[in-house]
């Protein structure tokens, strides 16, 4: 009888469908850190490609000696073409998935901003000016900044522990 | 009307596997109001959403996911119509 009723009001209601609890990008896994990496890896050839040319213009090493320290200034440009998009490729995905209109009215500069590091990392490829990195640099960590501040966590800026030594913006977290 | 949950952008309140006793009449005779859970339809793509009313625009509601950096919800899509919301979530039984 009960079971009959059950079936009866199962029948009345129907089956149950699929709703969507969902999220356009399903993992919700979104952090700058990548981003300022990136950065800080540009910084970093930069300053290793000085470091291989002026040892090549000092003429101490011959024949494969410099040779060896040609190919190594061809890798470090290869090394930081590669990181300056991946910079940039983070940063349009934080700032195209990630910020909603809303977080945009609340942090007027971000769009700027956006644009800022995508010009910065395409002329951090063009030239080897320390400077040009250092500002994508300051630029990330900005946006940092305020993407951690949309997640009302704390951030601090402490030197990297390890060369170019230069200054990241990180959580505070626990 | 019942409801099968598939996605975490509701969490934790309901998740995925969660069923769900909606009513479609009950918002025949009151307003949606601010903090329901409704089932209502995606205006980009009429698909079936779980979100919860955080807001009543001149436009419509506004919707939102109780897991919101793993939702995609008015702040994505805007107000939602009261056309386009299907009914009132009134219990989940399992």
């Amino acid at each position: 009888m009960l079971s009959s009723m059950r079936k009866f009001i199962k029948k009345l209601i129907g089956k149950p469908q699929i709703v969507y609890a969902h999220c356009d990008v399903p993992c919700g896994i979104y952090d700058p850190h990548q981003a300022q990496i990136a950065a800080l890896t540009v910084i970093r050839m930069i300053d290793l490609i000085h470091d291989h040319a002026k040892a090549i213009e000092a003429g101490d090493h011959k024949g494969e000696g410099e040779l060896e320290l040609r190919n190594n200034l061809i890798r470090a440009v290869a090394v930081k073409e590669e990181h300056a998009e991946m910079c940039k490729k983070e940063i349009r995905i934080i700032w195209g998935d990630y910020f909603k209109d809303e977080y945009l009215k609340k942090y007027p500069e971000l769009n700027d901003l956006t644009h800022k590091i995508m010009q910065l990392g395409s002329k951090a490829r063009q030239t080897v000016d320390r400077k040009v990195a250092a500002d994508l640099l300051a630029a990330v960590n900005r946006f940092a900044e305020i993407f951690w501040e949309s997640k009302s966590i704390a951030t601090k800026r402490v030197k990297a522990p390890y060369k170019p030594e230069e200054e990241v913006v990180y959580p505070v977290l626990g | 009307m019942r409801f099968i949950v598939s996605g975490n952008s509701m969490e934790p309140t309901y998740k995925t596997g969660n069923r769900l006793c909606v009513s479609r009449l009950f918002y025949t005779f009151f307003k949606p109001k601010i903090g329901d859970v409704a089932v209502l339809r995606d205006p980009r793509d009429s698909r079936l959403v779980l979100k919860r009313v955080v807001g009543i625009t001149p436009d419509g509601y506004f919707v939102k996911g109780d897991n919101e950096s793993g939702s995609t919800d008015s702040r994505t899509f805007g107000s939602v119509k009261k056309e386009n919301i299907v009914g009132k979530v009134l219990f989940r039984y399992k």
